[in-house]
């Protein structure tokens, strides 16, 4: 038998999070040991996986792949398989849940036990989502990982944290429900066009589905996906949600989370209803513009540095949305590139404002003047965090947006002079907090304030912004595996806007 | 006169329930004041033999009582869940025993006999036959609910539940005349077989129908005849509430779900619409009521509502996999909605309060116990990996499957809402300050019945393969073969 890597990647947090459970109140040592040991494990297979991972023309689609029948009458599996989309996805959860930990190892202080356990739960699910190629596990996992958010929200956040919290189960789950609808709707339609019922995705994915049936189940599919993005009009759990979470809950929200929404706008709403897409995709791109330019403006007029990285996030995501939108190869290559980009980018952001706001107990920016001084360190990976956000050449966001301006700008050329006025945006405001907040006369108040000294405290953010460096001069290698996932794709999308217009020809 | 006929040896689950229920009403004279909790016990030991003796039994089908009793996979799965609940529900009052003061014997042995109801309803074929059982239960549950003599809003329930529950079985009564005067029997089989020749249904039959899905809507506590259920619930024993909030139901939905699936299968396109209806009131109503409740048992009380709606909902699509769901969805009902009783009990014995505020702060002070209400709540609320999970899944794909998108998506945003308030809760346990230090002791037969409920939320959550199967192909052959073939 095959060594099981993708299970081993996935279960390993999980199976730290039990040995969490039993490990007695206040051994904590036992407990971050636990997590950085298994997250640990978990990133070294990812990157064996990524290595691994065949790019060659005649290679499977899906890889790693894993099948045990679940429930039999009604065609569930288990079954677990990584296409080139997944593979940099399953990467970037095991990079920044790993990062997350050792921040986590210093900023939390008290119910540690509790924290790890769920922190650990909700990357079991991020893996799932990401691996999962059966329809029931996926909507589990999906659920999976965003409930631990409730108590981590909730028992470790800061100011406003039960509105918070609230506010963004409410979203979540009322946009999963209803996803869930059309997801059913699907599973019995593929069952009575196949003849017999099934949850496995790969067979959903290549079910002809009529025209008039993707038209009306793809807006609940798309809008129930994209509230996790978040896709404006459905953003406003996320910064609330961002401003009250401790440092490693928003690394993981804004880093893996909101890409669990985009991957599973790829992986349902795109793979298997090509024909909706091509009829829904354009009203993406209007409201990605929102996201952008709305998004962007907002995050302008924050004085807290969680909100301002906040309304970042969904205005960068903005930049996914309208990648996916182009539905052709180089747009969605950029899309998934930015994913990946902005989930480093943006776990390092909140990892340096935790690291902040843990000393100082303030992030509002005009609280700030001169830190550079007194915290060189942390200053000087904020601005190369900032100069990533604003994505100039050298990091990989720059690559990923650049591929989806290009792409963009063929179809949607209004849409793609708004985004690129985002990044102007963007600059502007990331580069107003560095001059505020890190420049200008040192405040003597903040002269008592340690900088990351300990190699423990340094490791995370050195080995985000090596990824970002590394994949910003030489994305071609992880390029080419996510390109691997997005050609079948593509192929899939233009054939059913071929099918679409000889249909309407005819007529 | 013929005994063999009567092929009694079908019922031994009964009869052994019956008679030893016997023996330990006479032995509760015989034994001394103070030793009373070893009856408990008897009962439980009881409880779990009759449920061992149905499993042997097996799911092979057979009548008996010239087709007043049935035996087939449905009324095992179902007696199953009956029994485990009758059992937990006994450990349950054996800690809860204290605040009983006087006739604690005869308690556990009430118990029994509602138990014993049960399982004559979910094996009843005939209407007669449902009716006799459903009265055991019912006049059963009369008494429990009225036990704590001295405490008035026991008395109050005890009246409320006698009151309405005397009308509730007239409605039903009056139900099955009208379908005995137009079908000319009360047996099951053979009303269908009279149903399916009819080319239009009368009337009056219409009629009867609609009263007999109100009468036991009363059991299940379906909007609009949910009324009694949040002030039964908070008056009554706290173990009697469980009891009625998961056996009573079950047993409810089971003698629906025979009804309507064999009886009245025939005329599917007029109860579907009626079906329809209720489950939408009833998860509106249900759900929205418990928004704003302070007390835990008036909250389960609505939670238990919704789920009823859900319930309906599945029943409404008709088919097997509604059967299968409806079943699966019981099954992971009855874990966590005990489970959380059983939390009820132990800090109502440690505080002194049934309201929300009482549990506060107890993720501190007792873990175990947060994490099991935790975990039933979270079921109940339907996320995963739980069973509740598995089981609103099935009841939503289940009616799905007959392109009901409506109601789905009804039942999805209501879903969202049950989130909502049962978080309240955890919200309650978890993020505030206790009110008090003292430690709640939890006995050994207590904590069994806490590990049982948790281990049997997680298994259906996570391994849902067998038990959906087993349902599902259970249904397929008893309500299904008959009109494929």
């Amino acid at each position: 038998m095959k060594f099981p890597l993708l299970s081993a990647i996935m279960f390993l947090p999980l199976i730290g999070a039990l040995i969490i459970s039993v490990l007695p109140r206040g051994n904590r040592m036992g407990v971050r040991w636990v997590s950085v040991i298994t997250t640990g494990i978990s990133l070294v297979l990812s990157i064996y996986m990524t290595i691994a991972y065949d790019t060659s023309a005649g290679a499977d689609q899906y890889q790693f792949v894993e099948q045990i029948p679940w429930v039999e009458t009604l065609g569930v599996q288990y079954h677990l398989g990584v296409d080139g989309i997944s593979v940099s996805m399953v990467l970037l959860t095991s990079f920044v849940i790993f990062t997350g930990c050792l921040v986590s190892w210093v900023s939390i202080k008290e119910r540690d036990k509790e924290f790890f356990f769920f922190l650990l739960v909700l990357v079991f699910g991020v893996h799932g989502v990401f691996m999962s190629l059966d329809l029931l596990f996926f909507y589990l996992y999906y659920e999976l990982a965003v409930i631990p958010m409730y108590p981590l929200l909730g028992i470790w956040g800061s100011a406003n944290r039960e509105y918070a919290t609230m506010k963004l189960m409410i979203y979540l789950t009322f946009g999963s429900l209803i996803a869930l609808v059309a997801l059913l709707a699907m599973y019995f339609f593929a069952g009575e066009v196949n003849g017999s019922l099934t949850f496995d995705m790969t067979v959903l994915a290549n079910t002809p589905y009529t025209a008039e049936f993707q038209k009306f189940f793809f807006p609940f599919m798309l809008f129930g996906f994209a509230a996790l993005i978040p896709m404006m009009p459905f953003h406003s759990w996320s910064p609330a949600g961002h401003a009250a979470a401790p440092t490693a809950v928003s690394m993981l929200h804004a880093g893996v989370l909101m890409k669990l929404g985009a991957y599973a706008v790829i992986r349902i709403c795109l793979d298997m209803f090509p024909a909706g897409a091509q009829v829904w995709m354009p009203v993406v791109a209007f409201l990605c513009v929102l996201n952008m330019v709305f998004g962007g403006l907002v995050a302008m007029n924050r004085k807290d540095f969680k909100f301002m990285i906040g309304y970042s996030s969904s205005s960068h995501m903005g930049y996914v949305l309208l990648g996916l939108a182009c539905v052709n190869v180089v747009g969605i290559n950029g899309a998934v590139l930015v994913m990946f980009a902005h989930g480093i980018m943006t776990a390092l952001a909140f990892s340096l404002i935790g690291f902040i706001y843990d000393r100082a107990h303030t992030r509002m920016i005009y609280d700030f003047s001169g830190l550079a001084k007194h915290i060189p360190f942390v200053g000087v990976c904020f601005c190369i965090m900032a100069f990533a956000s604003a994505g100039l050449p050298g990091f990989a966001n720059f690559v990923g947006e650049l591929m989806v301006f290009i792409a963009a700008f063929q179809i949607y050329p209004v849409a793609t002079v708004a985004a690129v006025f985002g990044v102007i945006i963007t600059a502007t405001y990331m580069l107003r907090s560095i001059r505020d907040a890190f420049f200008g006369t040192p405040d003597p108040r903040w002269a008592g304030l340690e900088d990351a000294h300990t190699f423990l405290h340094r490791a995370p953010y050195v080995i985000l912004i090596t990824i970002l460096l590394v994949v910003g001069f030489y994305p071609f290698p992880l390029l080419e595996i996510i390109n691997t996932g997005v050609e079948p794709l593509v192929d899939k999308l233009n054939n059913a806007a071929e099918l679409m217009r000889t249909a309407q020809l005819s007529r | 006169m013929d005994f063999s006929a009567t092929n009694y040896t079908l019922m031994s689950p009964e009869l052994l329930l019956c008679s030893a229920a016997l023996v330990i009403l006479v032995l509760d004279f015989v034994i001394t004041k103070g030793s009373r909790r070893w009856i408990g016990y008897l009962s439980f030991i009881t409880i779990i033999a009759a449920v061992i003796e149905v499993v042997c039994r097996g799911a092979e089908p057979g009548t008996a009582f010239f087709g007043l009793y049935l035996q087939d996979g449905i009324s095992m799965a179902f007696k199953v869940v009956l029994g485990i609940t009758a059992a937990l529900v006994l450990l349950m009052s054996i800690a809860y025993s204290e605040k009983i003061k006087a006739f604690e014997g005869e308690f556990y042995v009430l118990t029994l006999f509602a138990a014993l109801g049960m399982f004559l309803m979910v094996s009843a074929s005939d209407f007669m036959s449902l009716y006799v059982a459903l009265e055991l239960t019912t006049i059963t549950f009369y008494i429990l609910a009225s036990y704590l003599r001295d405490n008035e809003i026991s008395l109050e329930s005890g009246i409320k539940y006698l009151i309405l529950g005397a009308m509730a079985s007239g409605v039903l009564l009056y139900g099955i005349s009208f379908i005995y005067g137009v079908t000319g029997s009360t047996s099951f089989v053979e009303i269908q077989k009279s149903l399916a020749q009819m080319s239009e249904f009368p009337q009056t039959l219409k009629f009867g129908m609609v009263l007999v899905i109100a009468g036991l809507s009363f059991k299940i506590a379906a909007v609009p005849f949910h009324i009694w259920a949040p002030d039964v619930y908070e008056g009554a024993p706290t173990p009697v509430t469980a009891f009625l909030a998961v056996g009573s139901k079950v047993a409810g939905v089971a003698v629906l779900l025979r009804v309507l699936y064999t009886a009245l299968m025939p005329m599917q396109e007029v109860w579907i619409g009626v079906l329809c209806g209720i489950a939408a009131i009833t998860m509106i109503f249900g759900n929205l009521a418990a928004i704003p409740q302070k007390n835990i048992k008036r909250l389960m009380a609505y939670a238990g509502i919704g789920s009823a709606g859900y319930i309906f909902m599945a029943l409404a699509a008709a088919s097997k996999l509604g059967a299968g769901a409806t079943i699966y969805y019981l099954a992971a009902y009855l874990f966590s909605t005990i489970g959380a009783f059983l939390v009820i009990v132990l800090v109502a014995n440690s505080t002194g309060g049934e309201r929300i505020e009482d549990f506060n702060g107890l993720a501190r002070k007792e873990p175990y116990l947060a994490a099991t209400a935790f975990i039933g709540l979270m079921s109940l609320a339907g996320v995963p990996p739980l069973g509740g999970f598995i089981g609103k899944f099935y009841l939503l794909a289940a009616i799905i499957e007959q392109k009901n998108y409506l109601i789905a998506f009804l039942g999805a945003v209501m879903a969202a809402v049950t989130l909502y308030y049962l978080v309240l809760v955890i919200k309650a346990m978890y993020m505030r300050e206790p009110v008090n230090d003292d430690r709640i002791d939890v006995s050994l037969g207590m904590k069994f019945a806490l590990t049982v409920c948790n281990l049997g939320v997680i298994y259906l959550g996570i391994y849902p393969g067998p038990v959906t199967d087993y349902a599902i192909n259970m249904a397929q052959k008893v309500f299904f073969k008959i009109l494929e073939g």
